[in-house]
């Protein structure tokens, strides 16, 4: 296995390059991981309308104790009694609820002749019919504490009326679907990681390449006992398992960042990202080779790493949402393979079964980048057999180069 | 035999690289390929170790055909390379190791021979560095460990000596021979007649992919007329006296300039005490008197008329 083992040492020595590049790609996933929502948030948070009580009919403990139940379930803006600023605010959205108590509405009460409330809220607004809603309760509770003849004192009725609203019911939030969701951030991570899945596989296959292909060694190998095939299955495990123990790291990365996220996600969504992101490994790997061929120095190497990572990533949507691409942009990206990695990606996130029906377009997005594998390795084979002409035969001699 | 080549033909589109080419090399020699560039000397070992396609002929490397395939063959031979094919990504241990590791598959092994290597070439105190940290005469010497760690018997060396330094090229040539003394058989290349001279046991003198001349380097030199060329510093010489020495028994040609009188004589004669007898007799004065033999590249020049280095 010494063809291997060169290929391992040929990479050790630039493991400081693909570590920066490996650091900087972590710390782009975990600031885009910031920016991404939460697909899901189990908390709930209850929804406080801006609202507006205009008081005609003069502060009393009844309406003193319904503003203070009402600024508990929304935020008050006081304004000016006069048509105009009411209808100002209405018309700028500073409420979305009035309430007007009219003059001797109170004493109506009393005399269990009521005079309605005046509220103005937006047309089928929810908040408003919530603050609606608050209001009614509390002066049907009033009336009825009232009209039963409790306690004299105001106050306390107040406070007894506000006591029973208060009863509460705390709200959680469930989801209905089979699978628990995706993580944001982890989901972020795998979105933009064809770009260092891409770099690192193209840089690292160049450089066993660049070292393996430069004339001299080639030749010198050639002169030695090893198979041409030996040699070449040799620098394939050697690439492979470079690809391999980088995915590897880039996996064990996600579940060290997004570890509380990737605990309560469900196995078998994990465990399809991770093997959309091993295909999409292959697919760069067979990318690198093809690349690999044409690499003539270090110097173009970066540059190619750099053009056919960022340039497929940043067409196939790896960066930008295919949702805000253009639709010719969208058309193009079709044709490449990162597009099929980001729409397998979108399918395993919005999964909510694990039935055929449900992995079918998952299947059909995997086959589509095997397809775009097997296709750059069809086109690899053809380039590498036009540009060597290897161990070809004529007469009783062979030889295995022609300068 | 080690080597058999008969009749062998290199065409590259319309330029014949090699025109029915032979060559014979017996057990335990030092065989020196010297030829100026273009003469077709790496174009030979490259169809000899099956690199090149050839047009016609033959090449039987231990008794067997030389092809690519032939793994038994190519197990008992060493190459260095004219450019030093080595990986600037592996330390100069790392090197040696990959390329014995080719031959040797057993580690402990292995490990004796790399570490035999490095001694051999003195480069064991740089056995951690890079290449790219080693001077031009340690690459080329990294690049011989590289072509013998696996004690091959039969090494090509394709002018190893490109670009070295006139105190490593003794050394590898030391080396060279030391090698030849344990036993192996050495094809060596180089545009350099004073290495073919100094190591080589039989020479082949090539131009333009053909055989000009071969045999040992004192069966080269008598194939010529040109003897030995003595230079004296003469203070003064008339032309008549310059033609009356060119005139002498044994002299091939006399020229005079910047007070140095350069004769040319013919091979197996005494021209230098003729030559002597001449100046003494007309009363010329002389200074210091040398005598140089003939060289590999006054047989080249007679044969070819052309320098080697041309």
């Amino acid at each position: 296995m010494r063809v291997f083992k060169a290929c391992l040492l040929v990479i050790k020595r630039r493991m400081v390059t693909f570590a920066t590049y490996f650091a900087i790609f972590i710390g782009l996933s975990i600031l885009l991981s910031q920016f991404s929502k939460e697909s899901f948030n189990s908390g709930f948070e209850e929804n406080r309308p801006e609202f507006t009580v205009i008081n005609r009919d003069g502060e009393t403990p009844y309406t003193e104790k319904m503003m203070d139940f009402l600024k508990e379930h929304g935020t008050y803006v006081p304004l000016e009694d006069s048509m105009e600023a009411l209808k100002d605010a209405r018309f700028n959205d500073a409420v979305s609820y009035i309430l007007i108590i009219p003059e001797g509405f109170q004493d109506a009460l009393q005399k269990d002749k009521p005079i309605k409330l005046l509220e103005n809220m937006t047309q089928n607004s929810a908040s408003g019919y919530q603050m609606s809603s608050y209001v009614n309760q509390y002066w049907n509770y009033i009336r009825t504490w009232e009209k039963i003849g409790g306690n004299p004192d105001k106050e306390k009725t107040a406070d007894k009326v506000l006591e029973l609203l208060g009863t509460g019911a705390k709200v959680e939030k469930r989801q209905y679907l089979k699978t628990q969701p995706v993580s944001a951030g982890y989901q972020a991570q795998y979105q933009v990681a064809p770009y260092i899945i891409l770099v690192i596989c193209v840089l690292c296959i160049t450089s066993i390449f660049l070292s393996f292909q430069r004339s001299d060694i080639r030749m010198r190998n050639m002169c030695g006992p090893l198979k041409p095939f030996t040699r070449l299955w040799q620098m394939g495990l050697g690439c492979a398992s470079v690809g391999i123990v980088f995915w590897i790291l880039l996996t064990i990365a996600g579940f060290i960042i997004y570890y509380d996220s990737v605990k309560e996600m469900d196995i078998r969504i994990t465990a399809l990202i991770l093997l959309n992101s091993f295909v999409m490994l292959l697919l760069a790997m067979a990318i690198s080779v093809l690349a690999a061929l044409f690499v003539r120095d270090a110097n173009t190497q970066n540059a190619v790493a750099n053009i056919l990572a960022l340039g497929l990533s940043f067409l196939g949507g790896a960066f930008v949402p295919t949702s805000i691409m253009g639709e010719s942009v969208l058309k193009f990206a079709k044709c490449l393979p990162v597009y099929w990695y980001e729409e397998c990606l979108n399918e395993i996130s919005g999964l909510t079964g694990f039935g055929m029906e449900n992995l079918m377009p998952v299947w059909k997005c995997m086959g589509i980048l095997m397809g775009f594998t097997a296709a750059v390795l069809c086109i690899t084979l053809a380039v590498n057999k036009q540009k060597s002409g290897a161990e070809e035969s004529f007469g009783s001699n062979k030889t295995e180069i022609e300068l | 035999m080690i080597i058999e080549v008969n009749n062998l033909v290199k065409r590259y589109k319309d330029l014949v690289a090699l025109d029915h080419f032979e060559l014979h090399v017996e057990q335990g020699e030092i065989y020196g390929l010297l030829g100026p560039n273009g003469s077709g000397k790496t174009t030979a070992i490259n169809c000899m170790l099956s690199l090149l396609k050839y047009d016609r002929g033959e090449i039987r490397l231990f008794g067997e055909p030389m092809a690519p395939d032939n793994r038994a063959v190519k197990q008992r031979i060493g190459v260095v390379m004219q450019n030093v094919a080595v990986f600037s990504e592996l330390t100069v241990y790392e090197n040696i190791d990959y390329f014995c590791g080719m031959y040797v598959p057993e580690k402990t092994k292995r490990k004796a021979l790399v570490e035999e290597a490095l001694e051999f070439t003195d480069l064991k105190d740089f056995r951690k560095f890079l290449p790219r940290k080693l001077s031009g005469g340690l690459l080329r010497r990294l690049n011989i460990a590289c072509g013998i760690a696996h004690k091959p018997e039969l090494i090509f060396m394709d002018e190893p000596t490109v670009a070295v330094d006139p105190q490593s090229r003794n050394s590898i040539l030391e080396g060279i021979k030391k090698l030849n003394k344990n036993g192996a058989t050495i094809i060596y290349t180089t545009h350099y007649m004073e290495e073919v001279e100094q190591i080589c046991s039989r020479i082949m003198i090539m131009d333009k992919g053909r055989e000009i001349a071969s045999g040992t380097k004192e069966e080269l030199k008598g194939l010529i007329r040109t003897g030995e060329k003595i230079t004296v510093e003469v203070s003064e010489l008339a032309p008549d006296i310059l033609e009356k020495i060119r005139k002498a028994e044994g002299v091939l040609n006399a020229e005079y300039e910047g007070n140095l009188l350069q004769v040319q004589c013919e091979s197996g004669g005494h021209s230098l005490i003729t030559l002597l007898d001449i100046l003494k007799k007309n009363k010329i004065y002389f200074g210091r008197i040398f005598s140089e033999p003939p060289t590999l590249n006054d047989v080249f020049l007679e044969i070819t008329g052309k320098e080697l280095r041309d």
